[in-house]
């Protein structure tokens, strides 16, 4: 009773805490809750009918009252009908719209939230917000509202028809309700305690079962079948034992849950109704009608029961969407709506004074100044740990400087709406997601407006057309898990064509090239030197062969820049450079110049 | 599938024909209790006519008599009931689970690689519980229900003629639209789960790649086909609501008809006296409980459909090839502890060879390490040596005899492989030592974990030795810590060939000094095969082989494969030199042109 309150009125702090979600339908949700009210009026009427049918008609013999009977059962269901047709079209009309705002505003909170965000949920978890804690919410209303309310209502319009047969016979009943609880809450204790046991055994066996099917290999290498097996029947020894003896409670609470219900409930009520029958203070018809709402007030007992339990079990969705949607409100970025411009000449992409370092980290990068001017075709080279990957992270915007600035187009970053930012600046990273689309729906996700024919000169630039043209399907074939597997170099390259659709003016290449052959890479990175000058590449590369080209090379070594220049220049100058590219003794790759 | 239904449950047969009696008295129990069931309504008519019509209350004393023996007699039936289904649940099912656990263990290597753990786990946990629910639901509950109808239909019948007339026409009609409608809703039901399905995989995929769809600018794009799809769906459920509620009230229209004929045709026999009262009640009853009965038997072809499937999925794990074991063939004896390599080839699959033609010999005593890029195939070539996969062509031989030639058992137990993923089962610390040999002191257990760099962690445990790991609350050791204790277990095993598979990561540098500590205090006896991704471990082996794209590449001293094996170099300098071990690479070229 307690927890049925407590419940209560947590469902009502949760309403108001999605008020903006359904105070616009609220008119729909008045409509619900008359339909439910109706329905509940018809639910309690047609018992009666049946008191007239046994009375009148059966016991009295008036066979006219007969097709009173039929005709009200008829206009009920009519009724109903039309009820339900109508709570059903409302219904749907509310829950769509609920769960529609629910979950468009999840999504919109998911492609604005912070980067750093990404790293710590995962997809699951994101997945589960759009899809069952959406659903919790629409739970929420239409279930843990309007059923709840329903199943309240019945129980007391119930109680007050059981009254109004017969006061005395109700008085008895009612008491018996928290009588019965009181046996079932006894008998479940042992029963809980059994099956916590079960669960656990079997979560032991499960995990242990799971393990020595993983490592299959160990078992039979070293020659542990004999003893595996024995574990095996150990633990099922372990399970059984518990099984049974949960079967067993299980099996006693039925028993004594039936022997309630037959013996102290009902056959106390058939006693005493048969007493007041006697007496002339009910008739046979009330009595009959009165066990029906008797029984159904225990099946409404027993929906409000589950639907208590449902709710603790949707609560932790339901705050997961709503901590999501409050957050909205912070860090987000300001769109504005000027639009970035670059002339010949400008310097596009600046940098001064930055460092950064991740959380808990000592300092990656270190006053980090740099100047990249229209047009150029600029790397950025140095060992791995170097903080070549965190300075295009902080350049794309996915993590903001602790110290000093970066500019686009002479403008702060962080100033600069999203949408303008992915415009500008395009991106292929090392390890580019490829989604389970077709390849042509895959290239478009750069420029949703493009035509086929743009996408495909994309790829002829990438070197990927030939083998799309390869596929059965072509540019219609799906890619990705389920569909054709793509190898890395191949991923990198429908990443390439990406970039080559789109419109931005600064493209960094992170690591981009690193699973290509060199033949293809060569290829690739004539086409980057073959686009129009006003698009500026900034390329981050391992290999010799992707900076050999670049205009300007910056040297990056323990998060600072320590050289730049040509390659000429660096190669002859400076030693970390030279052993950055240089190839053991004897291979016979020496400086290529130019 | 594979055979027949039929036959496939005669694969089981044995361990049916083992439980013949417990099934015997299970189907009985069944068939009884379901009976007695069936005398309720008519003892409630009974209670009604006499009782309450005919008021005689003091025949109220022998009803509850009645009912009271009733139900003790079938509480009784149901103990019994109870008693063997949860000895059969866990003894007969854990036959099967047993059967297959132990197939399971001797099942081909390439088994293993094509199967998820977690479907295997399916088929011993679950499916085989089908087999039981089975015959438990379907051939016995089958049967008991056809009884159960057969009884109510009796009854009515016994009662009075019409009204059985009425129930064999009315509720056949009841059942056969309900369950057409039913079938129509579960169609539309499963396209507005499909499409679900389809929304709900489309944001899984776009959820896992959110960054890249940002940084593409692709962010609207995503919200638009989201709510695009999402519309999509609203709309089939929308129509499927439709069609749901126009299920139901048709159902409720045929059940409000039947209802309607069963309470006009009661009303006339009632009045001509053909019928009592406490006999249309009963009547009531028994039609409900008909139809209930009629929609289960109905119904049961699609659980059949289910538990054909999970027996199918047994049988044919049943059927897997199994490893030849060899157990006649003479056991392994080493003198030398040489190992040969001659023509060795092998696939997986016919398209992609993995290993081709392998020829080298490892001397008795000596320490090898195979390098080479991912892929190479250098597990590949131990899995041979351990037998868990035969060459294709060519043979492996240990001192002169091939290991085709020994037993299985022999083979292992003279190979001793330690994996850089080690398994330690739930068990003691013990335990977990004494893997593969057989008992022996304490003494010699300290020794060993001496030697592995253990002892010293093991002696802070307050258990010592006989700490448990792998359970819940248990002792949480790193890596490093495991793959010592497989390193000692090693020791113990005194094995003359061992492999250390480093895989992909290398050993922690603890393990790695006990590995070599390990050579050197062993010496001459024992021969070393080391898959080594650090240099370390190469500079101290004796021969370093070279394996390239499935073939052996080169076979030599570290130094003289520096100086002439320009693969070597390349892969040399690949993979020791960019993961940073810059100063070890220094060592080496001091070394070497020392």
């Amino acid at each position: 009773m307690k927890t049925s309150l407590h419940n209560i009125r947590l469902k009502l702090h949760w309403v108001r805490a999605f008020s903006v979600q359904w105070q616009r339908r609220r008119s729909n949700f008045g409509c619900l809750i008359g339909f439910k009210a109706l329905l509940l009026g018809l639910g309690l009427v047609a018992p009666l009918l049946f008191k007239l049918l046994i009375d009148r008609v059966i016991v009295n013999g008036q066979l006219n009252a007969l097709w009173l009977v039929c005709s009200g059962y008829v206009a009920v269901y009519i009724a109903q009908t039309a009820i339900t047709g109508a709570q059903a079209f409302v219904g749907n009309k509310f829950t769509n719209h609920l769960t529609f705002a629910v979950r468009s505003a999840v999504w919109s909170r998911y492609i604005t939230m912070p980067f750093s965000e990404y790293s710590r949920m995962n997809t699951g978890d994101l997945k589960g917000r759009l899809d069952q804690d959406a659903d919790a919410v629409d739970r929420l209303f239409k279930v843990q509202l309007l059923e709840y309310g329903y199943s309240c209502a019945y129980l007391l319009a119930g109680a007050a028809m059981m009254a109004v047969f017969s006061w005395k016979l109700a008085l008895v009943a009612l008491l018996m309700v928290p009588v019965s609880f009181w046996i079932t809450h006894k008998l479940g204790v042992g029963a809980r305690r059994v099956s916590a046991d079960y669960r656990q055994v079997y979560g032991q066996y499960e995990g242990w079962l799971q393990h020595s099917l993983q490592h299959w290999r160990e078992i039979k290498v070293n020659r542990m079948e004999k003893r595996s097996s024995l574990r095996f029947t150990e633990y099922w020894h372990a399970i059984s034992k518990v099984f049974f003896q949960k079967e067993m409670y299980w099996f006693m609470n039925r028993v004594l849950q039936e022997f309630k219900d037959l013996f102290i409930t009902r056959m106390n009520l058939y006693f005493l109704g048969g007493l007041l029958i006697l007496h002339g203070e009910m008739t046979i018809g009330s009595l009959l009608v009165f066990m029906k709402y008797y029984e159904m007030l225990f099946t409404h007992l027993g929906i409000m029961n589950d639907l208590d339990m449902q709710f603790t079990g949707d609560l932790p969705g339901l705050d997961k969407i709503k901590t999501l949607l409050a957050d909205e409100a912070q860090g987000v970025r300001k769109e504005r709506r000027a639009l970035l411009e670059v002339q010949p000449g400008d310097t596009v992409l600046s940098a001064s004074g930055v460092s950064f370092g991740y959380e808990g980290t000592a300092a990656v990068l270190q006053n980090i100044s740099l100047d990249i001017r229209y047009g150029a075709r600029v790397a950025i080279v140095g060992r791995s740990g170097s903080g070549k990957s965190t300075l295009v992270k902080l350049l794309l915007g996915i993590y903001a400087p602790h110290e000093g600035s970066i500019r686009l187009a002479g403008k702060e970053l962080h100033q600069i709406g999203e949408a303008e930012l992915r415009r500008m600046v395009g991106v292929v990273m090392q390890n580019p997601a490829i989604f389970n689309l077709s390849i042509l729906e895959n290239v478009r996700l750069a420029r949703p407006k493009a035509s086929t024919a743009e996408i495909e000169a994309a790829c002829r630039q990438a070197d990927m057309d030939e083998f799309i043209r390869k596929l059965p399907q072509g540019y219609e074939t799906v890619i990705g898990e389920r569909g054709v597997q793509l190898s890395g170099g191949q991923k990198q390259r429908l990443a390439l064509a990406r970039v080559f659709l789109s419109d931005a003016r600064i493209i960094l290449l992170d690591e981009a090239t690193s699973m290509l052959d060199h033949v293809t890479e060569a290829s690739i990175h004539h086409a980057f030197a073959n686009l129009p000058a006003d698009r500026t590449v900034i390329t981050i590369a391992h290999r010799l062969s992707s900076v050999m080209y670049a205009d300007d090379i910056m040297l990056l070594d323990q998060g600072r820049i320590v050289d730049q220049g040509k390659h000429q220049k660096l190669w002859e100058d400076n030693g970390l450079y030279r052993l950055l590219f240089e190839q053991p003794a004897g291979t016979g790759v020496s400086s290529p110049g130019r | 599938m594979r055979g027949t239904f039929y036959e496939q449950m005669r694969s089981l047969w044995p361990i049916i024909r083992k439980y013949r009696w417990s099934f015997l008295n299970l189907f009985l129990c069944v068939v009884v209790t379901s009976v007695i069931g069936m005398v309720y309504p008519y003892i409630f008519g009974l209670l009604v006519d006499e009782v309450f019509y005919h008021r005689n209350l003091s025949f109220l004393t022998y009803i509850v008599i009645l009912y009271g023996v009733i139900f003790a007699g079938e509480q009784c039936l149901h103990i019994c009931f109870n008693s063997v289904w949860a000895y059969l649940a866990t003894r007969f099912s854990f036959d099967i689970r047993k059967k297959l656990y132990d197939r399971l263990l001797t099942l081909q290597p390439a088994f293993f690689t094509t199967s998820k753990s977690g479907e295997l786990m399916a088929v011993i946990n679950r499916d085989t519980e089908e087999v039981m629910a089975f015959i438990h639901l379907n051939v016995f509950f089958l049967a008991a229900n056809i009884i159960k109808l057969l009884t109510a239909a009796a009854f009515v019948l016994y009662a009075s003629f019409y009204m059985g007339l009425l129930m064999l026409v009315v509720i056949p009609a009841v059942v056969f639209v309900t369950m057409a409608f039913n079938r129509v809703l579960r169609t539309r039901l499963t396209e507005q789960r499909d499409q679900y399905g389809r929304l709900m995989s489309w944001c899984l995929e776009m959820l896992s790649g959110l960054r890249d769809i940002r940084l593409l600018g692709a962010g609207k794009y995503s919200s638009r086909t989201f709510v695009h799809m999402l519309i999509q769906y609203m709309r089939v459920k929308n129509r499927s609501g439709k069609l749901e509620w126009a299920a139901e009230r048709t159902v409720s229209l045929i059940s409000l008809c039947s209802d309607l004929a069963l309470y006009i045709t009661a009303s006339y026999l009632i009045i001509h006296q053909h019928l009592t009262l406490g006999v249309f009640i009963a009547s009531i009853e028994y039609f409900a409980k008909g139809s209930d009965l009629l929609q289960r038997i109905s119904g049961a072809s699609r659980s059949i459909q289910r538990n054909k499937v999970a027996v199918s999925r047994i049988f044919s794990l049943l059927q897997e090839p199994e490893e030849e074991q060899r157990s006649g063939a003479p056991g392994l004896r080493i003198t030398e502890g040489e190992i040969e390599f001659a023509n060795v080839s092998f696939r997986y699959r016919p398209d992609t060879p993995v290993l081709q033609n392998i020829s080298f010999s490892v001397k008795g005593g000596t320490t090898v390490a195979v390098v080479g890029r991912s892929g190479s195939g250098k597990s590949t070539l131990i899995s041979l040596l351990l037998g868990l996969y035969k060459p294709d062509s060519g043979e492996i031989r240990i001192d002169g005899t091939p290991i085709e030639c020994c037993s299985l058992h022999s083979l292992r137990r003279a190979v001793c492989a330690v994996a850089q993923e080690p398994f330690l089962f739930e068990g003691t610390l013990r335990d977990n030592l004494l893997w593969g040999s057989s008992y022996q002191e304490d003494k010699r257990l300290w020794t060993a974990c001496e030697k592995a760099f253990i002892a010293g962690f093991i002696r802070t445990l307050p258990d010592g030795l006989d700490t448990m790991i792998g359970g819940d609350n248990s002792l949480a050791m790193s890596e490093g810590q495991k793959q010592r204790i497989s390193l000692a277990r090693s020791f113990l095993r005194k094995a003359r060939i061992v492999v250390f598979d480093e895989a992909t990561s290398a050993l922690d540098g603890e393990a790695e000094r006990a590995v070599r500590s390990h050579w050197d205090s062993i010496g001459g006896s024992t021969t070393t095969i080391i898959i080594a991704h650090r240099l370390s471990t190469i500079l101290h082996a004796d021969k370093v082989a070279v394996i390239d794209q499935g073939r052996i590449a080169a076979y030599g001293h570290h130094l003289q494969l520096l100086a002439d094996s320009e693969i070597y170099q390349r892969l040399f300098y690949e993979q020791y030199q960019e993961s940073g071990a810059g100063a070890e690479y220094e060592d080496i070229t001091a070394q070497y042109q020392a």
